[in-house]
């Protein structure tokens, strides 16, 4: 327990542990945003050891691999993802999302439509569905998928 | 002069109503035709980068060019400009869907961060 209070005290934040691992999230995310890549890794890959059953490090993991153009690293990163055991439905949609994109840079089309499809299953209402139905018409718009009217046949 | 419309060629036409249709193609050189020439050399630069085709009057269209005659080449023209259009649509309408996902993307991010538990 004092093992706990401290690492959130070290941070700078006198309150519980989950603030910390927040933090540090944001922190990883932001450091990915501005494309230090590096950086942001080894705060998700803490943040998979720290936070084993949270989505956020593996999430992270992926996207990152994604933009270095490891697809099938990120794939894998993805998958682990979304077999988090505190995993809501939102992050495993895009847990979903993710794994499509790692699977179209694999030039895997067919299947990261599949991907993106079953992200739309898993959370029909929320907002990661509307992503990727974005991603599945950005696909048809540049011609990697079959245009829909060609798809449905 | 002579240069620039040489090396826009036959694929483009410099005339752009369907009035000047039976013009010399070379009357720009000596009317403003550095602009006009510029301006063409500008769009079909435009429509190349675009399109990711070789410039105006290229792909299906240029063979359009010498068959239309007198009477085809406005009607050409007007054909590359569409096509422009429609690409400049297609690009536009990626754009806002990827800012769109983008940010849908960040909410969703920042979602599972706050939902992490210690």
């Amino acid at each position: 327990m004092a093992a706990k209070q401290s690492f959130a005290d070290l941070l700078g934040l006198k309150s519980s542990n989950a603030q910390a691992l927040q933090f540090l999230g944001e922190a990883a995310y932001l450091w990915m945003y501005v494309g230090q890549y590096d950086k942001a890794s080894k705060v998700f890959e803490a943040l998979s050891i720290l936070a084993p059953n949270d989505p956020v490090g593996y999430l992270g993991c992926a996207e990152i691999m994604l933009n270095q153009g490891k697809f099938k690293e990120s794939e894998k990163a993805a998958q682990q993802a979304s077999q988090a055991a505190n995993i809501a439905r939102g992050p495993l949609a895009f847990a979903h999302v993710l794994r499509g994109q790692a699977l179209m840079g694999q030039s895997k089309a067919k299947d990261a439509e599949k991907a993106w499809q079953k992200a739309c299953e898993i959370d029909p209402d929320g907002a990661t569905a509307a992503t990727a139905k974005a991603r599945i018409e950005i696909a048809r718009l540049c011609g990697k998928l079959p245009a829909a009217a060609a798809a449905a046949k | 002069m002579a240069g620039p419309i040489k090396q826009v060629g036959p694929q483009v036409q410099p005339i752009p109503t369907r009035d000047d249709v039976t013009a010399d193609v070379n009357r720009p050189k000596t009317e403003g035709g550095a602009d006009l020439v510029q301006a063409i050399s500008f769009a079909a630069k435009l429509y190349g980068s675009v399109a990711g085709v070789g410039g105006m009057g290229g792909g299906p269209l240029g063979a359009l060019t010498g068959a239309g005659g007198a009477g085809g080449t406005g009607s050409m023209d007007q054909w590359s400009l569409l096509k422009m259009q429609q690409d400049l649509q297609r690009e536009s309408q990626i754009f806002n869907t990827l800012s769109n996902v983008s940010k849908t993307e960040h909410e969703t991010r920042m979602a599972a961060v706050r939902n992490m538990r210690a």
